[in-house]
């Protein structure tokens, strides 16, 4: 059979469901399109509705020039900056955390792994609502653990992690390091499962220490997919927008790229779905930017086109 | 080996320190308090969940979501099976740069934003595919496709060609090749990719809240109404519901660890 | 009740929480066909610009005359028919609070006398724009302007309003300031003497058994009466609305038996000359709701409401930055999107 018809159905799926949306994305971005004309009534819907809703003007690069010269556009670049901030310094978090428990969960010398490897796995799988209520919990300014523990070792005015600007940044960075981190150590988990045991006793045979094992075996050995999982999860950084929508978004939609973009279209009269879609497709080409860069220079790619 | 206490010590303390944020919410929904109440006492009890098992909406909600998750699978898998066998065995004009878009396409497509999601919403409106549970389970699956491809072809890389060469040396079709020969040795992979989008297809919220309406909205859906309620949320209930409503995709991700550990390191 | 007198109309509810708006806009423009929807009059601009609704001035002419408010209007047409009137008032526990305070130095020594972190605060006021609104009023100051549709964060007035807040309410809020239920449960749990909320949580109110009384929030002075923003619930009528659909709005918001039951069963106040005040709760919001100021409809509003939360969490909760640095910042950006 044709390799091409196998593919087919897939493909037609994706493409209509997904690439069409897109596609209308980057053409609303290069048009006026705002709550007065977008969306389009369909052929059946009254006249009086056809005619109140002229269709939307294509305006060219209007929505993006606005974005670089506009009066969005300090706030956008300012956004940008603080996103790679975010990934710069979350990624080493996540990555470094989930390692450490990866480690953990890998040892030998650790009771229970199976019980606490289920309790570690949660906050991969419980739905972000419920994680960033969770959170709001531990940060609360009055009761929350974080505070009282701040309290309890002398600090006498703890920080409000909500309306403080930067503290509310930092709980960003904290919290995505605990919804990541499960990824993270299951990567590493995995790897190391398929690590053959005879190259740890070898190393003992040969009286290696604790560190040289580790840095000379363990790591080696690890660093493929840990890279791989880096570059995912640096895209997931990159990306961040929800934690930082349910927290405090007054506060934090001028440090995420994507909230930036959303605050402009929505908190504008007209909620601007032209500038929105402008916003969005430049962050989309950041990211794929970022992607494409990162996988040359990890050489992710290099087993990819065999069979 | 022998156990260390050092570091049986350390892991216990690491896992109770990042379980701890999910600790409060589980004494959140054993607490007999609804309201947020700061610093109040703890009186355990189990009245919020059964509040929730005895709402019509919870079933409903479950019954919906399976629905939407089950079919999400079948699809996914029904698509990208043949698709992920084609791209690893065969060499075809356009297949590196397809699979190549199919990569890159897995890690942007979360900033779908919103003026894709209405145009999403006018072709599902057009077609009168609205309010439909399934329709929804294609939109995931469609969703899934380039992602599970790539999972499944690098799976099917690591499987030698002997099978199917024998296969083929006695006549078999395609059909007989992908269902008798390469499917059964696909279970690993096959069961990563049925829970990751089960897991996708069970927590989205986005476009479910945009196109279901009445008896049709999913599990999800519900416990976000309980939270917006603006006369006063019932905490303890919003816990009770939401913890009810994570344990399958914990549970699940639990037996994928599982599978994860069996060697599926071809995914690096 | 509504179906049983007219046995040919079938009336079908739909919950679209927790966004309204989205839903409406999505639905209608890719042309879904339902009649009416729900929610208070300041989105009429909003709706209107974005031809969703159908002016229905001559179809409900002849039930005007029975409204005690005004009917709300956009450029002149009308687009609905409100039912209900909503302002925050004065939410007291009669178990701490006696009498409601004549005056603006009697709740601050209600609040002075109460707060005593972390066991009992001065008050519960949960402060975002909208509930704070009735101080900056009362100085004179403004959000917004419909008539002229500009921005009124810098003004002088508005400032005033701001500082007044800030000095004279804000250090005797409960924690968490800006989280709805955080203060409301601090009311409800006995911890706060009182609380500034609207007719929508009496039902929680009562559920925790709290004796209470409602009173408009008191002046500061004979100059400054708090004048908090408000509300007229009310019917929308789509492009698709039926004539039966527009038949049940007027039945629903001019039908006595209708307004007893809201007044009764959710503590509505009624916005019709028919219905005669008894219960004292709702007389409290009545008394609140003749020093209201209402919303805006200009759609250009839209925007104000997050500059001035923004304001807010800056200067306000926080000292993040002074009052006057966080308005004129906050202005900056509305200017920018054609709003001074």
């Amino acid at each position: 059979m044709r390799p091409q018809l196998l593919i087919l159905p897939g493909l037609l799926l994706f493409l209509f469901f997904n690439l069409w949306p897109i596609v209308y994305s980057i053409y609303i971005s290069f048009t006026n399109a705002n709550i007065r004309n977008f969306p389009q009534p369909p052929p059946w819907a009254p006249e009086e509705l056809k005619h109140a809703r002229p269709p939307p003007d294509f305006v060219g690069l209007a929505n993006y020039a606005s974005i670089f010269t506009g009066p969005a556009s300090a706030g956008f670049w300012n956004a940008v900056f603080w996103t790679l901030v975010f990934v710069a310094v979350s990624v080493p978090a996540k990555v470094a955390l989930g390692t450490f428990v990866g480690l953990l969960m890998s040892s030998e010398k650790v009771l229970g792994k199976s019980v606490m490897k289920a309790l570690l796995i949660v906050p991969w799988a419980l739905p972000l609502i419920l994680s960033v209520v969770a959170w709001r919990y531990v940060f609360d300014p009055t009761y929350g653990v974080v505070n009282q523990l701040l309290y309890s070792l002398g600090v006498s005015k703890p920080p409000d992690w909500f309306v403080n600007k930067d503290y509310a940044y930092a709980a960003m960075v904290v919290i995505e390091a605990w919804l990541a981190y499960p990824f993270i150590m299951t990567v590493v988990i995995g790897a190391l499962a398929n690590v053959p045991r005879t190259a740890f006793e070898a190393a003992q045979i040969d009286g290696a220490g604790r560190w040289a094992v580790f840095t000379q075996i363990t790591l080696p050995l690890i660093k493929r997919p840990l890279i791989y999982a880096s570059v995912m999860t640096a895209a997931a950084s990159l990306q961040f927008f929800l934690v930082a929508f349910l927290w405090n978004f007054i506060q934090l939609y001028d440090r995420f790229m994507l909230a930036y973009g959303y605050y402009w279209a929505f908190g504008s009269p007209f909620r601007e779905y032209g500038l929105a879609a402008a916003v969005l497709s430049i962050s989309a080409l950041v990211i794929s930017a970022f992607m494409i860069l990162a996988i040359r220079l990890t050489g992710l790619m290099r087993g990819m086109y065999e069979s | 080996m022998r156990a260390s206490l050092v570091q049986t010590s350390v892991a216990v303390l690491t896992t109770f320190l990042l379980f701890y944020p999910v600790l409060q919410i589980v004494l959140l929904s054993l607490n007999k308090i609804p309201y947020f109440r700061l610093g109040g006492d703890f009186v355990p009890t189990f009245e919020s969940f059964q509040w929730v098992l005895q709402q019509p909406e919870f079933w409903r909600g479950l019954v919906n979501s399976l629905i939407v998750a089950g079919a999400t699978v079948v699809v996914v898998i029904a698509l990208a099976l043949p698709g992920a066998y084609a791209f690893s065995r065969h060499r075809f004009k356009g297949r590196d740069s397809l699979l190549s878009f199919y990569v890159v396409f897995t890690q942007v497509s979360g900033g779908l934003g919103i003026a894709g999601l209405i145009a999403l919403f006018a072709i599902v409106s057009a077609l009168g595919l609205r309010n439909n549970l399934l329709a929804l389970a294609l939109i995931y699956a469609a969703g899934a496709i380039p992602y599970h491809t790539w999972l499944l072809k690098t799976y099917i890389d690591t499987i030698p060609r002997s099978a199917e060469e024998a296969a083929l040396i006695d006549g078999a079709g395609a059909a007989t090749l992908l269902f008798r020969v390469v499917f059964p040795l696909m279970a690993p992979a096959l069961a990563v990719s049925a829970i990751l989008s089960f897991i996708g297809a069970w927590g989205e919220l986005i476009l479910a809240n945009l196109f279901l309406s009445g008896e049709n909205r999913t599990l999800i859906l519900w416990i976000y109404s309980l939270m917006s309620n603006i006369y006063a949320v019932q905490w303890n209930r919003f816990a009770a519901a939401a913890l009810l409503y994570a344990i399958p995709p914990v549970v699940l991700y639990i037996i994928l660890q599982r599978f994860l550990r069996k060697g599926l390191a071809f995914v690096y | 009740m509504y179906m049983q007198s007219r046995p040919d109309v079938q009336v079908v509810f739909e919950n679209k929480a927790p966004d309204l708006q989205t839903a409406v806009l999505a639905a209608i423009a890719t042309g879904e066909k339902f009649d009416l929807f729900i929610w208070a009059h300041d989105w009429i601009g909003l709706m209107v610009e974005a031809g969703v609704l159908k002016p229905v001035d001559n179809d409900v002419a002849d039930v005007l005359p029975k409204f005690a408010v005004p009917i709300p209007q956009y450029k002149g047409r009308i687009y609905g028919l409100p039912f209900t009137a909503e302002t925050v008032a004065l939410i007291c526990n009669k178990k701490m609070v006696p009498e409601p305070p004549k005056a603006f130095a009697d709740l601050l020594k209600i609040m002075q006398q109460h707060h005593k972190p972390p066991q009992s605060y001065g008050i519960a006021y949960i402060v975002n724009p909208y509930f704070i609104s009735a101080w900056i009023h009362g100085t004179g100051g403004y959000y917004f302007d419909d008539k002229t549709e500009k921005q009124g964060l810098t003004d002088p007035g508005s400032i005033a309003g701001f500082e007044f807040f800030k000095k004279n309410i804000m250090p005797y809020v409960g924690p968490n300031p800006t989280d709805y239920n955080t203060q409301v449960s601090l009311f409800l749990s006995g911890q706060a003497p009182c609380m500034v909320n609207g007719p929508w949580s009496i039902g929680a109110v009562k559920k925790a058994g709290i004796d209470f009384f409602v009173a408009p929030l008191p002046p500061v002075d004979s100059t400054y009466v708090p004048r908090p923003y408000g509300g007229l619930k009310m019917f929308y009528t789509t492009i698709y609305a039926s004539k039966e659909a527009i038949d049940f709005m007027k039945w629903f918001a001019t039908d006595s038996q209708v307004a007893k039951i809201l007044v009764e069963k959710l503590g509505y106040v009624p916005v019709t000359k028919v219905v005669q005040v008894q219960d004292p709760v709702v007389q409290g919001f009545y008394e609140a709701i003749k020093n209201v100021y209402l919303m805006p409809v200009s759609p250009k509003m839209q925007p104000v409401w997050g500059a001035v939360d923004i304001v807010i969490q800056n200067a306000i909760v926080s000292d993040q930055k002074t009052i006057t640095q966080a308005v004129q910042d906050a202005a900056k950006d509305l200017c920018a999107r054609g709003l001074c």
